[in-house]
Order: C-alpha cells, then structure tokens, then sequence
C-alpha cells in the first residue's frame, strides 16, 4: 500500500509534460470539467426522472437501467484500452520496473491512472445515477447500490485488462480507443434528445421507453450491482472474483516490447522538389498524418460541424454551436504540431531555414483544416436551407479567428515544452480555458452583430452603427494585433 | 575558417561559457575536450548558430553568424550529442527532407548516400525513426549530414552509440575529408581520439579554456616528459592525488 502512495505522489506528476508545478492545480484539471459533468447531467436528467416517475413509479428504473449499460459499456470499452497500452514497454513503464516495486502494484497504480482518464464518462454516470437515486424511495439503499456499481465496473473493466493484455494488437487497440473517444461525448445529444422528448409523449406510453426496454433484461450483467433481489450479491462476489484473480494474474505479467511492422521493399528514390518550404509543409502534413491523436482531432470537429449544419435551422446556431468545438481543435491541433517540432529544435535549429518557415505550417495547417469545416456548414446551408451569399463573408473571418487561434495553440506549447514522446496531454487545462475564452469572446463579440447587421436586426441606427459596425470592427482590430503579437512573441523565441 | 571572440553564455546567474576564444584553420581537425558540463556542448550551440551568445562573435568561414546565419548553416554541417529527429518520418524520408531543406539534389549525393549506406551498414532507411535504436539514429544523422560534404563539420560526441566498426569508418572517414580540406570540430570523452586523430586540442573547464595547441605543445604543458593525454588532462581538471583519495574512500 505504501509503495502504492508513492507511486502516486511522484508517478502522476512525473510523467506530465506539462511544468506545473502545483499539485492541485493537476488535480484539478482532471477533476473540475469532471465534476461539471456531472452536475449538468445530474440536473439534466432530474425533471426527466421526476416527470418519468410521475408517469409510471417503474419508468425511472428501465430508463437507468439503460444509461447505467450504456455508459459502463463505454467506461469499460475506454478503460482497457487505455490500460492495455500498460502492457507494452513505454518510457513510463521502463522507468518504473527499474524501480523495486511490485507488479501488483505497479498495475494497480496503472488501473488508477486509468479510472481518472475516464472521469468524464464516470462523471456522466455517477449524474445520472445520483439523480436517479433522488427520486427513488429508498435513496440511501440505491445510493448504495450506485457504488457496487461503479466498483463493479473498475474491478470488471480491471480483469479484462490483465486478461486481454497481452493477446490483442496494440494497433487494433489504438483503434478502437480512437472509436470510443470519438462517440462518447456524442453520448450528451442522445441524453439531451432523449430527455426533450418525454415531455411530448404525456399521456401515452413515452415511446421512447420501449426502445429502452432491452437493457433490463436478467442476462445484462452489467447492471446487476443496480437491480433487485440476488443480482447484486451476485455482483458484489463477482466483483471480489475479479479483484483476487486480477492480483494473482499479475504476478506473472510481463510487459512486452511494442512493435511496428516494417516492409521489407526499399524505396530509394530520392525524388525531391528541392524546395525547402514545400519539404517543411509536406513533413508536417505527413506527421500530422500519422499521428492517431491528431487524426482524431480532425475526424471529431469535421463530424460535429457538420452534425451542427444538418440538425439547425438556423446558421448563426450552427456555426455559434460549432465555434467552441472547432476552437479547442484549432489550438490542439498546432499545439501538437509544434511540440513535434520541438522536441527535436536542436536539430531544427541547424537547418538553414529562417524558424518562421518552420513554424508557419504549425498555423496554417489546422487553420486551413478548420476552415474547411465552416465552408461545408456554410455550403449545406447554402444548397439546403437557401442561405444567401453574402454570408459567406464568415469565411475571411473566421480564418483570422482560427489564425489567431493556433497563434495561442503554438505558444502555449512554446512556453512550455514538451521533455518526452508522450503527448498525451499536450495544452494544459488552463491553458486550454484560456485559449476557449479569448476566442469565444471574440467569435461573440464579432458574429453575433454580424449575424444581425446580415439580417438587418437593429431597430434603431444608433443600435446599429456602435453594434452593428463598431463592436465586431474593433475586436477584429483587436484580434488582428493581439495575433500579431503572438507571432512576433512566436518568431523571437530562443 | 572557425572564429569564436570573447564568446560567453550564461543560463541566468550561471556561466556555461566564458570568454572563450578560438580560432580553427581550413582543413584542421579540432578536438574540443572537458569534463561533463564543462561547455562543450553549449560552445557548439553557440557556433553553429542554434544558441545566441550573451556576448561575444562567431565568425564560420569568414562570415559573421549575426548577419549571414542562413548562409552559414547551408554551408555547414552539424551532428549533435543526441540524434534526436522526427521519429513520424521514415530513414529515407528524412534524408528526402534533408535534401530539400538544403536545396541540394543531384546525383552525386545520391551516389553518396548509398556509399555511406554501404559503408555503415545502413539497411533500414525503410523503418520509422521511432522504431531505430541510438546507434540506428546516429549512423542515420551521421549520413545526413556526410552526404552533403559541407565545408565545416561540428561533430559532438559523434562516437557514442556506435558500434566498433562504424566507429572506426567514422574516424577514417574525417581523416579523409580533412585532408580533402574540409574543417572538422569534434567533442569527446575519448581521449585516445583526441590524441589520434585531432592535430589541436582545446581543453575547457567550468566555462574558461585552460589549455590549447597541438599534442607536442601540450606535452611540454605537464609536469613532467612524455606524459599522455589522460595524465595531462587530469591533472589540468583535477588532481591525481584527488582521484586516488575519492576512489580509497568509495
Ligand atoms: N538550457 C540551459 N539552461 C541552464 N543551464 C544550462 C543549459 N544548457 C546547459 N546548461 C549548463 O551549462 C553547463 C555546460 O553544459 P554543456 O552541455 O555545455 O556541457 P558539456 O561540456 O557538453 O558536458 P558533457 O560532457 O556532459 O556533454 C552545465 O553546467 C549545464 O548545466
Ligand atoms: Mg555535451
């Protein structure tokens, strides 16, 4: 157990290629967006628990019945494939078998490291649940069962684990994590869309309900610690078998080396353009590329947008609902980019390269990408709900936002720069809220009066002048020399 | 053909290099020699242009590094401590890259390439750079730079990670070029390189230079005759009697 603390207080911060230095402040980036999950969909869920129980005392039970399958899948799903990769020799794990600890110990700390990068669909349950609880008859008897639960899942999701391991592929594995990471947060619409049309269907059987239904069959396990009678006994014993037979199995675990297949036919043409510029473009795309993380950092805002355009009517909801998602993205997606570059700048810097060549493709690459996503939103709208043409004028716009956008991406990054491999977190939190409030605030302050100006919103032409022209003017201008200053911090940095 | 004036860098409070002067002829092999952490690798930074000097010139084939540093970085070449490159490439990719970012493409350095290939016993430029051991990465980083033949070549520690032979093709390899005329400045910990093969020695400490000539000037430096290089450089940087104390206590 005590080597088990030690793990933790050195272990988690150790690996962090972030400097911070504060403690909790690491906490609480993993715990704070949790939390706020977790309240809103505690309060999302509560009038539909209340207006279901109202309808029939038995309706609340399938409709958790249903989440509490569906997130555990999830949890479960994202757990071991994160822990899997516990198995392969990384520069974490190397540095801790030279350490004399045992593997039992050394796995344990890995599975906890695990439940905390799946907090949020964790969060998005416990919500759930807790709120479910508050409007059953017996709370502390369900609150209870709600723990078993959750325990339950990490013993279970533990057990696959050790069991598994060493037999999948660790590229199938990276996969399938890519998949789940992708449709989690989708998971919220469903909830939110669930929850609206409950209302609807007073009176009669909500319709919804029957879809629901098969998740409370007996032969779904997963639910068992949260149903009547024997099951969660029943779950209670299965959750002590999987705790003792994951400590036995990982005693004789062995970690293995990670392996990339190479092709054995040798391409030795040395075909090049000859053109440095063009060379630096293409190795950043080429990176970008193959990078798994980075790909998911574009298939996800590519989907969400166009999700946006196609359930709006209304392209200022459209494009307003998917700034906040293209943002994150934007900033992500050169903070990546440039710590590549930076890991190796003492070789970059022996380049005869002026370091603004090297650094432009950082921002002009998931600038551009981004943009694109706000060009199918407006082209759907253009084609589908006969949106006029001048509000294409987004477009330029946005450009600059997103530019400014990586600006921040790229020197958060610079200012603290990452010591290994891993980019598993490559913005810190704050940093991240940072970046979303700067430009939200300006996508607010710029699209909003221009959405009205378009729509010829103003009543009065006061109104119209100081909101309409002046407000998104002067932020653009703002913008404009606040990106203008990150580029000159960017270029001038040793 | 490599000038250092007055050169100094300091990290905050802290002297890496202090004035620090040198000055290497064309077609001379340098040996830069010091204890761990005595500015070697700092000074190299500092004269390939990577670090700017908190005071001081660099002068790289008789052109100023303030002014003219993309010129001088496309004429020369550097192999640093770590070979730390973009593992997303693959080992032929990255020599594409290394092409294209010194503009150079013709079919003399690709006749280059596969003779380098040849000789180090290069047969995985088909593989990640992620998946390369050290040794892998050096020989790698050592043909990136090789294939170009620029005029002045730093090299820092460049034998670490290999392996005897390549370590041997490599000494043979920049004895030629030097006789080709090409400069060469080199770090080590190796003294028997040092000796071998450097025709001047510059020996650094805590930042300051404290000795410098050719092997028969620096023999005549020590106490007394025909004292090697190990003994010579330990008793500049520490004493004998030093050495023999810390080891009877260990
Ligand atoms: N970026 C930096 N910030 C602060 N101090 C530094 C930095 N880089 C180097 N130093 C310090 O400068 C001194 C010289 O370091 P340098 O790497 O040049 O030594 P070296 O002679 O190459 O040593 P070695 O033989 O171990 O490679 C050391 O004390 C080191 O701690
Ligand atoms: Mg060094």
């Amino acid at each position: 157990m005590k080597e088990f603390f030690v793990l933790l207080k050195y272990g988690i911060a150790f690996f962090q290629s972030s400097r911070t230095k504060n403690k909790r402040l690491l906490w609480s980036s993993y715990t704070v967006p949790a939390l706020m999950i977790g309240f809103i969909s505690f309060f999302v869920t509560h009038e539909t628990f209340v207006a279901l129980s109202r309808y029939d005392p038995f309706a609340p039970k399938i409709f958790v019945n249903f989440w509490t399958t569906l997130l555990s899948l999830f949890f479960i799903i994202g757990f071991v494939g994160l822990s899997i990769n516990s198995f392969t020799l990384n520069e974490e794990i190397e540095f801790l078998l030279n350490l004399p600890i045992r593997k039992t110990v050394l796995l344990a700390y890995q599975i906890f490291v695990s439940t905390l990068t799946q907090l949020f669909a964790l969060f998005l349950y416990i919500g759930v649940y807790v709120s479910f609880a508050t409007v059953s008859n017996n709370v502390f008897l369900n609150l209870m069962k709600g723990l078993l639960q959750i325990v339950f899942m990490v013993s279970f999701a533990a057990f696959l684990t050790i069991l598994i391991g060493r037999k999948l592929k660790r590229t199938f594995v990276k996969r399938l994590v890519m998949f789940m990471n992708i449709v989690t947060p989708f998971l919220i619409f469903l909830l939110v869309g669930i929850n609206m049309n409950i209302p609807e269907a007073q009176g009669n059987e909500p319709s919804i309900l029957k879809y629901l239904y098969f998740s409370f069959s007996d032969y779904n396990f997963l639910t068992w610690p949260i149903k009547d009678g024997v099951f969660p006994f029943l779950s209670a014993l299965l959750s002590i078998f999987f705790i003792v037979s994951f400590i036995w199995l990982s005693k004789d675990t062995e970690f293995s080396q990670t392996e990339s297949k190479t092709k054995k036919k040798v391409n030795l043409k040395f075909s090049s353009s000859g053109n440095p510029i063009k060379a630096i473009y293409l190795k950043d795309i080429k990176t970008a590329l193959r990078i798994d993380q980075f790909i998911f950092f574009i298939i996800y805002p590519f989907a969400f947008g166009i999700f946006m355009a196609v359930i709006n009517n209304d392209i200022f909801t459209a494009i307003f609902g998917s700034m906040p998602i293209i943002i994150i993205y934007v900033a992500l997606e050169s903070a990546i980019l440039t710590a590549k570059e930076y890991l190796y700048i003492d070789t970059v810097r022996t380049y005869p390269v002026k370091f603004k060549n090297i650094l432009l493709p950082k921002i002009i690459i998931p600038s551009a990408l981004n943009l694109v996503i706000l060009f199918i939103e407006l082209m759907i709208f253009y084609f589908l709900k006969d949106l006029g043409l001048k509000f294409f004028v987004f477009l330029p716009i946005s450009f600059l936002l997103l530019v400014m956008n990586s600006l921040m991406g790229a020197y958060q990054t610079i200012k603290n720069p990452p010591k290994t491999e891993n980019i598993n977190r490559v913005l810190s939190f704050g940093s991240i809220m940072l970046v979303e409030g700067i430009t939200l605030g300006s996508v607010f302050a710029i699209i909003f009066p221009m959405m009205k100006l378009l729509t010829d919103g103003f009543d009065s032409s006061l109104q119209k002048y100081l909101i309409g022209y002046l407000l998104p003017f002067s932020t653009l201008a703002a913008c404009l020399i606040y990106s203008r200053y990150l580029y000159s911090k960017l270029t001038g940095h040793e | 053909m490599i000038k250092a004036v007055n050169l100094t860098k300091k990290f905050g409070d802290f002297t890496a290099v202090d004035n620090l002067n040198l000055d290497v002829s064309p077609g001379q092999i340098f040996g830069f020699l010091g204890p761990n952490g005595a500015g070697k690798t700092t000074t190299i930074k500092m004269l390939t242009g990577v670090l700017k000097p908190t005071s001081g010139k660099v002068y790289i084939l008789d052109l100023d590094m303030e002014s003219k540093e993309i010129e001088i970085k496309k004429r020369i070449g550097v192999v640093n401590e770590e070979p730390k490159i973009y593992s997303h490439l693959k080992g032929y990719e990255y020599l594409k890259f290394i092409m294209d970012i010194f503009q150079m493409n013709n079919s003399e350095i690709k006749r280059r390439i596969h003779e380098l290939c040849e000789a180090f016993g290069v047969d995985y430029l088909d593989k990640f750079i992620s998946d390369m051991s050290h040794g892998m990465k050096q020989k790698l980083v050592l043909i990136s730079v090789l294939m170009r033949k620029p005029e002045v070549i730093f090299l820092d520690e460049p034998t670490v990670g290999l392996d005897a032979k390549s370590a041997k093709i490599l000494k043979e390899l920049l004895k030629k070029y030097a006789e080709q005329g090409i400069t060469i400045f080199l770090t080590t910990h190796i003294l028997e390189i040092a000796e071998k093969m450097c025709e001047k020695i510059a020996i650094i400490n805590k930042g300051k230079k404290i000795a410098e000539g050719t092997m028969g000037e620096l023999k005549k430096m020590g106490k007394y005759e025909n004292m090697n290089l190990e003994e010579l450089f330990l008793e500049l940087t520490a004493s004998e009697e030093d050495i023999k104390s810390i080891v009877e206590q260990l």
